[in-house]
């Protein structure tokens, strides 16, 4: 085939997945006839109200000196890593903020971090373009830093993101700067399968976040550079399942709604969005001006256990509060006492759900929890 | 300060990660003689030099890379158009699916019936049981004997 007759065909094919495109849209929307907001209100529900002193802070855990990036739970519920600029993982122990462990990274540039199911091994990854894991229970080197167990080495892009694989220690799903994810086993240090790439349908920008499902640890959804959510199917790594429109910026955060079928997602849009992951609809936006009258980008979300709440950090310090169902700000831990004083890069919620815990460029992490008068229905 | 100033840089713009990580391995590279890109650059000036049957005058080595070039030109345009096209079937298959589609309404009631149903110990009200292990937090003192040591 001649280079004129290729561009040609290129032409073609080009305005013929934009046709589609433009088609799928037309059709999605025919079908959005209310969203959980609407759907909410319909049936008489209202927002979640907090008292002045209801969620506070109670803990505050210093002893980076550096920017935190990013944090994890263990699935006991008691502690925390957390990884900076300074170039270390710290273990916290978040009830006595004791630091358990402080790993001096080869690599300084950490941009991830995650705790194993077990609780006893923990990865990070950054600028190397590789995941390093630690076990807890190893011996340390004449210098007193704990050796890596195990270099996860292949991706050509930057680590943004890794997560182990619910009830396994021994698998771990990577997002990277290299626009694909990895399943990876520990065990070997190799990879199971590569979703998206060069050869396969997958994202067309720098993976950002991953987010695996708690009620089916086959299916995991990323968020791109390229505005898009995809979720995916372990079992298959030739194609997302689906793909996820409608941000109109980076989709730097995504997370799995603790119901297995929705996932949130946050944005340099500045707008948080829940998606069905069975019929595709995008169900709600969460999006409000801040004090400044200005959109800031999201950085981090999480929900709360139940999912009526919706954590989200932006990038002008503020964390709000989200009613999922009435798509209502209800709070802003960046106004309360003892807030972070610089943007809140990561969140997470505590295993049991009763607490909430924020990473922040102010070098600190804190941890927030309900102290008011609990009202059973 | 150089690498500070980077460092700052590649949190503000997520999307120029990559070429800050490119940029980042070159210089380490720039520092490892005969690893990666500088040793094919090392072979293919010893392949210049040597004078051997493979060289070729300089103006028939521009044109051969020339040709080559547009080969691989060619063949990443033929690449380019095989994912378009496949990408394409996909969206019809999403397309044929979305004909039988239900509305947003049922996952919409499926949401608020699923957020109501599971105790929730960040919400001021919610369903049982509780369980007194969530104020765990405000139980003893909480800022003494705390660890304050900086990690230097």
């Amino acid at each position: 085939m001649s280079v004129a007759e290729l561009k040609e065909r290129h032409l073609a094919a080009t305005e013929t997945l934009n046709n589609l495109k433009q088609r799928l849209n037309q059709t999605r929307r025919s079908l959005l006839d209310t969203d959980v907001a609407g759907y909410a209100r319909s049936q008489g529900k209202s927002a979640v109200t907090f008292g002045p002193t209801d969620l506070v802070c109670c803990r505050t855990l210093q002893g980076h000196t550096g920017k935190v990036y990013s944090l994890d739970w263990t699935s006991e519920k008691t502690r925390i890593v957390s990884a900076s600029q300074d170039g270390r993982l710290i273990v916290w122990n978040a009830l006595t903020r004791q630091k358990i462990h402080a790993i001096k990274l080869p690599c300084a540039w950490v941009m991830t971090c995650a705790f194993s199911p077990t609780g006893q091994s923990i990865a990070c990854g950054g600028l190397d373009n590789a995941c390093s894991i630690f076990n807890l229970n190893s011996t340390t080197d004449k210098d007193g830093n704990l050796p890596v167990t195990r270099m996860l080495s292949g991706h050509k892009g930057y680590i943004s993101s890794c997560q182990y694989v619910p009830d396994e220690d021994t698998h771990l799903i990577t997002g990277s700067g290299d626009q694909t994810c990895v399943l990876w086993d520990i065990t070997t240090g190799l990879k199971t399968s590569v979703f998206g790439g060069e050869f396969q349908s997958g994202h067309t920008a720098d993976v950002l976040s991953v987010s695996i499902n708690g009620s089916n640890s086959r299916i995991f959804a990323s968020g791109s550079c390229d505005a898009t959510a995809r979720l995916w199917d372990t079992r298959v790594a030739s194609r997302a399942v689906r793909a996820f429109h409608g941000h109109e910026g980076d989709v730097n955060s995504v997370k799995f709604f603790p119901d297995g079928n929705r996932f949130g997602t946050g944005s340099e849009d500045g707008t948080c969005r829940l998606f069905d992951i069975r019929t595709g609809h995008q169900l709600q936006v969460y999006s409000q001006k801040h004090s400044d009258d200005k959109t800031h980008p999201v950085t981090s979300i999480a929900f709360s256990i139940s999912g009526r709440l919706l954590f989200a950090g932006y990038t002008n310090g503020d964390c709000y509060v989200w009613d999922t169902l009435l798509a209502k700000v209800v709070l802003n831990l960046g106004s309360l006492q003892d807030s972070h004083e610089d943007r809140v890069t990561c969140l997470g919620l505590a295993a049991d759900g009763s607490a909430l815990c924020t990473g922040s460029w102010d070098t600190n992490l804190k941890i927030w929890a309900f102290g008011g008068h609990r009202r059973v229905i | 300060m150089i690498l500070y100033g980077v460092h700052q840089r590649f949190l503000r713009h997520p999307s120029s990660y990559q070429r800050l990580s490119l940029c980042i391995q070159i210089s380490l590279l720039l520092n490892h003689r005969f690893s990666g890109s500088s040793s094919s650059l090392k072979f293919s000036l010893w392949k210049m030099q040597s004078g051997g049957p493979e060289s070729a005058s300089p103006i028939t080595n521009r044109v051969q890379s020339l040709s080559s070039a547009e080969t691989r030109g060619k063949h990443r345009v033929h690449a380019e158009v095989k994912r378009l096209e496949q990408e394409a079937r996909f969206l019809e298959e999403e397309l044929e699916q979305l004909e039988r589609m239900d509305k947003a309404s049922a996952p919409c009631k499926e949401t608020l019936n699923n957020v109501e149903t599971r105790p929730d110990p960040l919400l001021p009200s919610t369903i049982g049981p509780l369980n007194p292990s969530w104020d765990r937090w405000f139980e003893g003192p909480q800022e003494s004997k705390g660890c304050r040591c900086w990690i230097l």
